[in-house]
């Protein structure tokens, strides 16, 4: 009996430790999951979003990509766009946010796939937005790449993807 | 109090044997396979969905609710009319849509009818009829073509084309409104 609860305890201090070394040194996978999380939560906004906050949200999201990042979207009926620069895609947020007064995205499906020498990944993910006055909601498949290059994991690429090929 | 006379059973007794039963080792065990069924079930087998939009009308309404069969093309592939769910990056949020098209077959509109190889199809499940037109598209191996049933909507705005077949999570449960 007394070793069963040795057993026990020793597996029990097993995964404690094999829980905090996730939390101290989390893979990339985790790292990558909660800067797209991160994203979500810095592209939404609400009504009551002061200047200040705003210019800071903005900041911080750009922070997460790098300065030549490239955007594509191309969505059926919406005219193609490409952005190149980081001070572009902050420009076009900004914009956003004057013409909206509220937008609440998330990621509710997020794939990671990390490239062999771990430098590199790219994150197929669903963006589902609500923006106020809008009855519907926006869904669009995006692809994201990740770099991280010996500094932080930030964001180079950002394509939108066809679900549905026409 | 003599030997074998029943214990006066209380108030409290009864509201635990109508909550927990007389064997609560074995209600609980009852429980936890019941939470394991639910579980496995809605999380692999019928996911359940909730529409939004208009694109299924008339057959699905905005905000109604369904299930998807994951099990439904195990042995068999998606077949003609089959209201399918089409997964985004993953299967939390996914599309709702008909299947005009199978692989092989060259699918057009024309005067708002699907056309399968030149010849017009009865859909039956159509209820507003429109003008859509499209060349013919001949689908590939892995390639159905789906689209949904409301074309009262114009084109542009209507998410319809050529889904592959990984795409394809499983079959709608409830077959909507006739």
């Amino acid at each position: 009996m007394k070793l069963v609860v040795r057993l026990l305890l020793l597996v029990a201090l097993a995964a404690l430790g094999f829980w905090l070394w996730t939390i101290f040194f989390p893979s990339p996978q985790k790292v990558i999951h909660a800067r797209l999380v991160k994203l979500a939560e810095l592209a939404s906004f609400t009504q009551n979003e002061g200047n200040i906050a705003r210019v800071a949200n903005v900041e911080r999201m750009g922070a997460l990509f790098g300065t030549d990042i490239e955007v594509i979207i191309d969505i059926p009926g919406v005219e193609a766009h490409t952005f190149n620069r980081r001070d572009e895609l902050m420009q076009a947020a900004m914009q956003a946010r004057s013409a909206l007064s509220a937008l609440k995205a998330e990621f509710p499906d997020i794939h990671i796939t990390l490239a062999p020498d771990k430098q590199s990944a790219v994150a197929d993910v669903t963006l589902q937005a609500k923006a106020s006055g809008q009855g519907d909601l926006i869904i669009q498949e995006l692809k994201f790449t990740f770099n991280k290059q010996g500094g932080p994991w930030l964001i180079t690429r950002v394509e939108t993807v066809k679900t549905l090929r026409r | 109090m003599e030997q074998g006379e029943a214990q006066p059973r209380g108030f409290l007794y009864w509201v635990r044997v109508v909550a927990i039963g007389r064997r609560p080792k074995r209600t609980l065990l009852r429980i936890l396979l019941l939470v394991l069924v639910t579980v496995v079930t809605f999380k692999f087998v019928l996911i359940p969905v909730r529409v939004t939009g208009i694109s299924m009308e008339p057959t699905y309404h905005n905000h109604s609710i369904n299930f998807i069969n994951r099990l439904s093309y195990l042995r068999s592939e998606p077949r003609h009319g089959d209201v399918v769910g089409i997964r985004y990056a993953g299967d939390h949020v996914m599309l709702l849509k008909r299947i005009v098209g199978t692989p092989g077959e060259t699918i057009s509109y024309s005067g708002g009818y699907v056309h399968i190889n030149g010849v017009r199809q009865e859909e039956p499940y159509l209820k507003k009829f429109t003008d859509w037109e499209m060349d013919g598209k001949t689908l590939g191996p892995d390639e159905y073509y789906v689209v949904g049933d409301n074309r009262s909507m114009p084109r542009e705005l209507h998410e319809e084309g050529v889904a592959m077949r990984w795409r394809i999570v499983g079959k709608a449960v409830w077959p909507g409104n006739k």
